[in-house]
């Protein structure tokens, strides 16, 4: 079998499982499905700017808080249908998205990170005293929308398939190969005629619409809001471990790493307060010995481990023999 | 060939991964039995101060249940397992934690946190999956706007009642009637702020000057220096320990010292007095369990007090949580099952006095407490207001800030 | 004009609290998301040994440095040493667990209470212009002027100060001279843990100290050396300054409420009108 059909017939498996999820989890899974699915949206998307853009953002955080208010407002103030106030918030995140991209993508590396944090801060301070979005007090999404389990579950796991699909689809197109290119070396991509600027704006932009639009649906589950866990800190941090740990630039990376923070943060839940030092004590240690990502860890493994298998089956040949 | 190979075995592996993983997850702890109560509270975080004796007062009640041999219900006795969560003071975790609570271990009813912050989230969980949640430590008109809530109950104080303390306790002593607000911006801060500067007048007392600032704040200098070209001789804060303990170095470091002077969210823990010293004593603050007050228990909690390290506000939270508690096991007891609809009815004919006083929920599911002034005396709090027997003298003006 | 004398005395504060962040930049281009950690940590550890023995928290500094120090170092040389030539994110994604692991360490050894260093310094008026100050106020002034003006000696004029430099300027190179550039880098982060533990204590005795207070001090620091120019040490002094009486104006100006925001929105103006700050990103 090709490694093409291999692939193909392992993500065909898992689309069936996810689609049939209802059906054969348990409510909690279904529930907890959830957040695992806004994980994934989350981290494909920051993985796009940060990991084929090579533009680390710290303030990605701000684009979840930003989906989840629009969102919000646009159910309080007009009789849009849900689906609508969704997509619009995603194209809200963009807009502003692109606006802050204007200045701050002409700064490298951790100018950039700092700077995407300062703008970030900025705007939870600016939400804490607006009065239009409810300061601190907050807003509540109204009561007539409901959305039940299955529905939150099959919208999340949509929206984390689009997401991922869209990565993928991007790294392998020819817009792809210019944004790692200018990820790679900037100054060379622009000597054979790539608008460094644009590209990454188009990266940056988009991957504020999948944010937004997880941030819209993570406002319609907690149907309340307010700016401090909105646009909590911990989605822009839990972003870049789960795509750093899983593998930066990769495709399964931020799946893998999504689903290794999430399996953590489910089984630590228990352990009370020692589940953040665990927590930390284990990005510390991943990251040490992986520091490429656990995704490349794996590839290497298995590397390692085909060609043990397949060189047991026959005699050594001499260069063979030499290399081991 | 090669490369097939080594696909497969990748495949193989991360398959072998999801399988375990799915293995675990999903795996409900079933309590044969026992009936499941959960709580997701802050041990840790900005909130943590509250974590531990909410967690004190909870396993109190807890273990007086069962110690009596459990909850009687209409088929017999069982046993209560609580089942403590650490949100982290953090929202999102909080609402997670909630949903683990009521799905995979089964728990037939909640108990809160601290603070509308945490209790909203954790309430809105309560509404979507259909299950009574019953909190307290948190002030009602702001958990209000929550809701609606058909399942969650709140038995703590009304801030309107709350924000008149500070002036008919000042009252108990000679002030030019001018008053400083300090709040910071967190939504209880922007509340009181309104309802302090609402209050005043039908007290005959004037806000002179009203501060406010971010959460996080750490010079407050210019602050103090208007309060005191302004002549205020109340100040009424309502701030968070850590900048409040700079703001007291700093008031002293100026010279301000007024006559009575009120830390609200600040001055309640016992950290107030073990952090500043002689600098904390003659702080205010309001209260919501005082032991002359007379309620059920008010001995036991008093000792409960002293081994806390003294009187302050932490003991008033363990009170709080065990009435809280009891509240909910009193209504199982009553409904005889813990059947989520006849539970929730159960809850909503309470009447009865705990700790924390009577206890009687209006019809949207909230209940007031009493509130009294205590003030900070030699490194606890003590009664001021109102003057029932055993209050102290309110010192004035304030000690610490001498 | 109150605003100036206060914005000035608390930049000597802010210079403190952010040369160990800008040293460990200039030399390592390591951002140190856990810089917030050992400025607390290191005030936990005064804590201890103030309230054990009654020592003033400013003097309880001889026993802290060291200890903070040399706990620093095997840090730096075991676990994020290797990860520097891996880019910018793996240090990140280790410093950020460290300081997780450290706030959670402080939460369990410490309990979350808030806590103060008490000192009669921090509780008593100054006079200064015509405007009355806490005194370790102006102590900090002097304290955050002799820490710059130390360094900026060291850099220069030590032996280990130029291998320093050196090992900022071209890792490759330095080590081609003989000099140890993982030992330089290890003790780059102690002596940054050094600095930090001086600002920390100055921290617990002018305000007041939680487990998590570390975070909003380490995004007050980035704004220091943004303005200042990462990796200057001048710069930090300058940065911490204008830092302190930007929020001092921001906050007469546009009202107390704003002041984070003037804070966030003057460290975006300048990344993006002058990325390399004021005295740009030289490391003396």
């Amino acid at each position: 079998m090709t490694r093409r059909a291999v692939v193909a017939l392992l993500c065909a498996a898992a689309l069936a499982a996810l689609y049939t999820g209802p059906h054969w989890l348990s409510l909690y899974d279904v529930v907890i499905a959830f957040t695992f699915f806004t994980y994934v949206t989350l981290a494909q998307a920051w993985n796009l700017i940060g990991g084929y853009g090579g533009q680390f953002s710290l303030g990605h955080a701000m684009f979840v808080g930003i989906g989840s208010y629009a969102t919000t407002l646009l159910l309080i103030h007009t009789s849009l249908p849900l689906w609508s106030t969704v997509v619009l918030s995603g194209l809200v995140a963009s807009a502003i998205a692109a606006v802050a991209a204007i200045p701050l993508l002409r700064l490298r590396s951790v100018y950039f990170a700092v700077g995407t944090l300062g703008v970030s801060l900025a705007a939870l301070s600016w939400m804490i005293n607006w009065g239009y979005s409810g300061k601190t007090s907050g807003l509540n999404v109204p009561t007539s929308v409901f959305l039940s389990f299955d529905d939150l579950y099959y919208a999340a796991g949509s929206l984390a398939v689009f997401t991922t699909a869209a990565v993928f689809l991007i790294s392998r197109s020819p817009y792809g190969l210019r944004l790692m290119s200018v990820r790679d070396d900037e100054d060379a991509a622009a000597q054979l005629g790539v608008d460094g600027f644009r590209v990454k704006l188009a990266a940056f932009t988009l991957s504020a619409f999948f944010v937004g639009v997880a941030g819209a649906l993570i406002a319609i589950q907690k149907l309340s809001l307010e700016p401090y866990s909105a646009f909590s800190l911990t989605f822009a941090t839990n972003m870049i471990i789960m795509t750093v740990i899983g593998g930066l630039g990769t495709i399964a990376g931020p799946v893998l790493g999504s689903f290794l923070i999430f399996e953590l943060q489910q089984q630590l839940q228990s352990y009370q307060d020692w589940s953040t030092l665990i927590t930390g004590l284990l990005l510390v240690a991943i990251i040490r010995v992986a520091p490429g990502g656990i995704w490349g860890l794996l590839r290497q493994a298995a590397e390692r481990a085909t060609v043990s298998i397949t060189a047991l089956g026959r005699a050594p040949a001499p260069d063979e023999a030499r290399a081991r | 060939m090669r490369k097939g190979w080594r696909w497969m075995l990748l495949a193989a592996g991360v398959a072998a991964m999801a399988a375990g993983a799915a293995a675990t997850v999903g795996s409900a702890a079933r309590a044969g039995g026992e009936i499941t109560i959960g709580t997701s509270i802050p041990l840790t975080g900005a909130l943590a101060p509250f974590g531990p004796t909410l967690k004190l007062g909870y396993q109190r009640a807890v273990d007086e249940v069962n110690a009596a041999g459990g909850l009687k219900l209409a088929d017999g006795r069982q046993k209560v397992k609580l089942v403590v969560l650490d949100n982290k003071s953090d929202p999102n975790a909080a609402a997670a934690e909630a949903r683990t609570l009521y799905l995979q271990n089964g728990a037939v009813a909640l108990l809160g946190a601290a603070t509308p912050p945490l209790s909203i989230p954790l309430s809105k969980v309560a509404e979507q999956v259909h299950r009574p949640f019953v909190t307290s430590v948190t002030p009602v008109r702001a958990w209000l706007t929550g809701g609606p809530y058909k399942w969650s109950w709140d038995f703590f104080f009304d801030e309107l009642q709350m924000t008149q303390r500070q002036f008919q306790a000042s009252s108990l002593v000679h002030t030019n009637k001018k008053v400083v607000l300090f709040t910071d911006t967190e939504e209880d801060g922007v509340v009181m702020g309104k309802l302090w500067t609402q209050n005043a007048p039908r007290f005959g007392y004037r806000i002179v000057a009203h501060e406010s600032f971010p959460v996080g704040t750490t010079d407050f200098s210019k602050y103090v220096a208007d309060a005191k070209a302004k002549g205020a001789q109340v100040l009424i804060a309502q701030m968070i320990p850590p900048d409040a303990i700079a703001l007291w170095k700093q008031m002293k470091a100026a010279n301000f010292r007024p006559q009575t002077a009120f830390c609200e969210k600040c001055s309640n823990n016992g950290a107030w007095g073990k952090a500043l010293g002689k600098l904390a004593n003659g702080t205010s603050e309001a209260e919501w369990w005082v032991p002359e007050a007379g309620f059920p228990q008010s001995a036991a909690f008093l000792g409960i007090a002293k081994k806390l390290g003294g009187r302050s506000s932490d003991v008033s939270v363990v009170a709080a949580a065990y009435t809280a508690a009891k509240i909910l096991f009193d209504a199982i007891e009553r409904a005889g099952s813990t059947d989520a609809d006849k539970l929730n009815g159960a809850i909503g004919e309470t009447n009865k006095t705990y700790p924390l006083g009577p206890a009687k929920f209006a019809a949207d599911h909230h209940a007031s407490t009493p509130i009294y002034a205590t003030q900070w005396q030699n490194g606890q709090t003590y009664l001021v207001y109102p003057r029932l027997k055993g209050a102290h003298k309110l010192l004035a003006p304030v000690p610490g800030l001498g | 004009m109150h605003e100036l004398i206060n914005g000035v005395l608390l930049g000597g504060l802010y210079a403190a609290v952010a040369l160990g962040l800008t040293l460990v930049f200039g030399v390592m281009r390591l951002v140190n998301l856990a810089h917030g950690e050992l400025l607390v940590g290191a005030a936990y550890v005064s804590y201890a040994i103030v309230s054990h023995t009654g020592l003033d928290p400013l003097l309880s500094l001889t026993l802290v440095v060291p200890a903070v120090a040399l706990a620093a170092y095997p840090i730096q040389r075991l676990i994020l040493n290797p990860l520097v030539t891996h880019g910018l994110e793996p240090p990140l994604v280790a410093t950020f667990g460290l300081s997780i692991v450290a706030q959670t360490a402080f939460v369990l050894i410490f309990t979350s209470d808030a806590k103060s260093l008490n000192a009669s310094y921090a509780v008593t008026g100054i006079d200064i212009l015509g405007e009355t100050v806490p005194q370790v106020y102006v102590i900090s002034l002097g304290i955050g002027v002799a820490l710059v003006a130390l360094l900026h000696l060291g850099l220069t004029r030590l032996r280990f100060g130029k291998a320093l430099r050196a090992a900022a300027e071209d890792a490759e190179a330095a080590a081609t001279l003989g000099i140890d550039v993982k030992h330089v880098y290890a003790a780059t982060f102690a002596l940054a843990a050094a600095l930090a533990a001086v600002g920390g204590v100055l921290i617990g005795v002018t305000f007041s100290l939680t487990p998590t207070t570390g975070t909003s001090w380490l995004l007050r620091g980035f704004t220091v050396i943004v303005l200042g120019g990462m990796g200057s040490v001048w710069g930090t002094l300058a940065g911490g300054v204008v830092v302190g009486i930007a929020e001092q104006l921001g906050a007469t100006w546009f009202g107390p409420q704003y002041h984070d925001l003037v804070v966030f929105s003057l460290l975006v103006i300048v990344l993006v009108l002058r990325p390399q700050g004021l005295f740009g990103r030289k490391l003396t």
